[in-house]
């Protein structure tokens, strides 16, 4: 996690994506024959874990994939939090016990041939976070509960869809820290309520996407929400719709699906929006490669946070990675259209202006020092002679000592405006 | 081929139709669909400047005049002269810009001495400017001095000595009378590790923060080794001032810290609280009886130097101050903003005494002129659009 380059910073993301909770058991050391327990409730053993800490387990919690299960297993660990609270005033800490994802917390079932969690509710299986001891992972869970919690409340007929752990991260990254935190605190919370993740409504986030005009064997990306990329097209299978101009790379999934509607008037103005979900992956790149050289897109307009990593994805783009340089994808044209510092100092100034102090340092965050390492070596890429702009970019987020996400002029109808105001800027 | 394609695209229209029918109302997207589909072949590329052809709201030129007569037009520029070094005219107090070159980016640092304008930004060279004269032509350009730009520039109390520190973590000390570079200092552990410097009054130590927040002393002409080293909280170290006497060091951190160090017992001498967010600059008054720090909170904070005690609060800037100086006698506080404005304050009264605005880009370094340079007192500025700003008057007056 130290190093600053593009490519670990890539592997980093697909990690944090990939990683799963039931994979504990290869060395089949640790394969127990337990088929005699029923698989998920044993309601002896809950009383002596609720005894020292908040019992999340409760005896009504089924492994139901509706979201009312969820909302119980979540309203029922706050009420128990609250009533510890008030029952015993004097007690110096309150705590919540998650189900430790370790081997030893789970057995593989020949009967169903899958490895479960082990019914045993011993202390040993959950990790204690108390409060303040540990405030901010006890923070985290709390905010993860109230995010899961919104996300299962609107009754709607349709169940919303599923919230990627991606976006949860963006919720608060100063809080969680890293994507990988949140990942295993949610997995965490899946293990503890018996749910899989799929009935907490959250799901990793596949990579590449694409919105617009645009067939790509066969199937259709102009609907609502666009659609995966699909990893290995055969480039004669993609056509593109005659008046498509320019292509929209946006750094995030949130932002992407914020503007994957036709109310945001992208496949009006005749754009395709490609998202790579932070570094882009190959097909993605692939893709933008092909539009441009092939199918006559003329410019890719991108739309990055104003951090390091945001200039290094747009990088990614435009000069291609280091370990994929044969791939030879590199695609001319790449502009950064946004986040850009001239852009921060109406958000600073405002800010300022509306919250005396309170409410500015949310948008606009403080550069941590992997930030700096990373962008001292941007600065100092040999490609970064050949754009000045980006160098003045990089140059005022350190000497500024801030970055900023692109979640911070994402407010409602406003922004797709917005962003085909800068892209057309682009393309004029 | 472009028939099939433009039945696809119609194509595609007709599906999001289809799906659009419930949200929208049917004549919103009669329009669009009706600029996808109608257009002739050739018409595209100029269709866009028809659209926008829109007739202004035209003033008369009767109602022009009127406004003009009575004095709400725009102002002309009177303020000019000529340039002395290309002959073409230019607003007074400003350099001309075709052959100054000035900086193609942002000035992030400017210095001073008695007889130079120092300044210096996100290309890598360092220009000096001309104080005698009110021309302030270009004395000299130290190319190449840091080939990833340039984000600290000081300068010691008689103005002998500069140093600068680049953006690659190397800090160059230079000769001033000669205009040569004397030698690089020895950087931190690692590289880009060494952030804000200040020289001493003889210019024989240099201090500079670092990324972890220590503070440390070089002595910069012997081997340029580490005398001291202060540890703070481990927050970024943003700015860092030497007393006039050189017996103090005051240090600003990201997280809102200010520290006095007293460089004769090598201890901390106060831990100054109050501010709660990024300190971008610290500076000892020049009878070093105070310290003005000021930053993210918009305020500048004078405290006392012997007690620790606040003393006062200067509050007015509406955004980031990035930069202070205090005026020779100590009477007059400078400080720029982020939005581009230039406040001068007066010490006594507490109160912003002259407010600037030259534009509304980022100011990143303001000075006093020193008063015996010979072009009386003043100030100059720096900041992102890449020009400097020489202010004749103290107070605007």
């Amino acid at each position: 996690m130290e190093d600053g380059d593009g490519i670990f910073g890539l592997l980093d993301e697909m990690e944090g994506i990939e990683e799963d909770w039931a994979v504990g058991c290869e060395g089949g050391g640790e394969i127990l024959d337990m088929d005699q327990f029923p698989d998920w409730d044993f309601p002896s053993d809950r009383s002596n874990v609720s005894s020292f800490t908040i019992p999340l387990l409760t005896p009504s919690s089924s492994p139901a994939a509706s979201g009312i299960s969820v909302l119980a297993c979540i309203e029922n660990t706050i009420t128990s939090l609250t009533t510890t609270l008030t029952q015993t005033p004097s007690a110096s800490s309150v705590g919540i016990s998650l189900h430790s994802r370790r081997p030893q917390t789970t057995y593989f079932s020949p009967h169903t041939s899958s490895i479960l969690p082990l019914p045993h509710t011993h202390p040993s299986h959950f990790t204690n976070t108390t409060f303040p001891r540990n405030p901010r992972q006890f923070t985290c869970i709390l905010t993860l509960l109230s995010i899961l919690h919104a996300h299962h409340s609107p009754t709607s007929t349709p169940p919303p869809p599923p919230l990627t752990k991606r976006q949860i991260y963006y919720h608060n990254p100063t809080l969680f820290r890293t994507q990988r935190n949140v990942d295993h605190l949610l997995d965490s919370l899946a293990a503890t309520f018996r749910l899989t993740r799929q009935d907490l409504g959250i799901c990793a986030a596949g990579r590449g996407l694409v919105y617009g005009e645009v067939y790509i064997e066969g199937a259709y990306f102009g609907g609502e929400g666009g659609g995966l990329i699909p990893p290995s097209f055969a480039p004669e299978s993609v056509i593109l719709a005659a008046d498509v101009g320019s292509v929209l790379l946006v750094e995030k999934e949130t932002i992407f699906r914020a503007l994957s509607s036709l109310r945001s008037g992208i496949v009006q103005e005749g754009l395709v929006m490609l998202c790579g979900k932070g570094y882009p992956d190959l097909s993605t790149r692939r893709l933008l490669f092909l539009l441009r050289e092939k199918k006559g897109v003329e410019r890719a307009a991108t739309l990055v946070d104003f951090d390091p990593g945001g200039v290094e994805i747009a990088a990614t783009y435009k000069f291609g990675s280091t370990l994929l340089a044969h791939e030879r994808v590199a695609v001319r044209g790449v502009e950064v259209i946004g986040v850009l510092s001239q852009d921060l100092v109406s958000l600073i100034t405002s800010a300022n202006a509306s919250a005396a102090g309170g409410d500015g340092g949310a948008a606009v965050t403080a550069l941590t020092p992997r930030d700096r390492k990373k962008a001292l070596a941007l600065l100092a890429r040999p490609w970064m002679l050949t754009t000045p702009s980006w160098k003045v970019e990089i140059q005022r987020m350190l000497f500024w000592g801030i970055k900023c996400e692109v979640e911070a002029f994402y407010s409602g109808a406003c922004f797709a405006r917005w962003v085909l105001r800068r892209v057309g800027k682009a393309v004029a | 081929m472009a028939i099939p394609l433009l039945s696809l695209t119609r194509l595609g229209l007709l599906h999001s139709i289809g799906s659009l029918l419930p949200i929208l109302p049917l004549p919103a997207l009669a329009v669009p669909a009706a600029a996808h589909l109608n257009i002739p072949k050739f018409l595209p590329g100029i269709w866009e400047s028809i659209l926008r052809a829109v007739p202004k709201k035209k003033q008369s030129h009767s109602r022009k005049r009127m406004r003009q007569l009575a004095g709400k037009a725009l102002q002309d520029i009177t303020a000019l002269n000529d340039c002395p070094a290309c002959g073409k005219v230019k607003r007074q107090n400003m350099l001309c810009k075709p052959c100054s070159g000035s900086h193609p980016s942002d000035i992030f640092a400017i210095a001073v001495n008695t007889a130079y304008a120092i300044s210096a930004g996100g290309d890598s060279s360092i220009q000096v400017w001309s104080l005698h004269g009110p021309d302030h032509h270009l004395v000299h350009k130290f190319e190449n001095a840091h080939p990833l730009g340039v984000h600290h520039l000081a300068t010691n109390k008689d103005g002998r000595f500069a140093a600068s520190a680049g953006f690659d973590g190397t800090i160059n000390i230079w000769d001033l009378e000669s205009l040569s570079l004397i030698k690089q200092v020895a950087k931190g552990r690692s590289s880009g590790e060494v952030w804000a410097i200040a020289l001493s009054p003889t210019g024989k130590f240099m201090a500079a923060t670092t990324y972890n927040g220590r503070v440390c002393v070089y002595d910069v002409f012997e081997a340029g080794e580490k005398l001291r080293e202060y540890e703070t909280k481990g927050s970024f170290g943003m700015s860092v001032d030497i007393s006039a006497d050189g017996k103090l060091i005051a240090s600003g951190h990201e997280n809102g810290g200010v520290y006095i160090f007293n460089n004769e017992t090598g201890k901390i001498h106060h831990s100054l609280p109050g501010l709660i967010r990024t300190v971008r600059s610290v500076a000892f008054s020049p009878g070093g009886r105070l310290l003005a720090a000021a930053g993210d909170s918009n305020i500048i904070a004078l405290y006392d130097i012997i007690s620790g005690e606040q003393v006062g609060n200067l509050s007015g800037h509406s955004s980031w101050i990035f930069s202070i100086s205090w005026s020779k006698t100590g009477e007059y506080i400078l400080s720029g903003a982020f939005n581009g404005k230039v406040k001068v304050w007066s010490t006594d009264t507490k109160t912003c005494v002259a407010t600037h605005t030259e534009n509304d880009k980022a100011l990143y370094g303001v000075k006093w002129i020193p008063k015996f340079s010979g072009v009386g007192e003043g100030f100059f500025t720096a900041g992102a659009n890449g020009k400097l700003c020489f202010y004749r008057e103290a107070t605007g007056s």
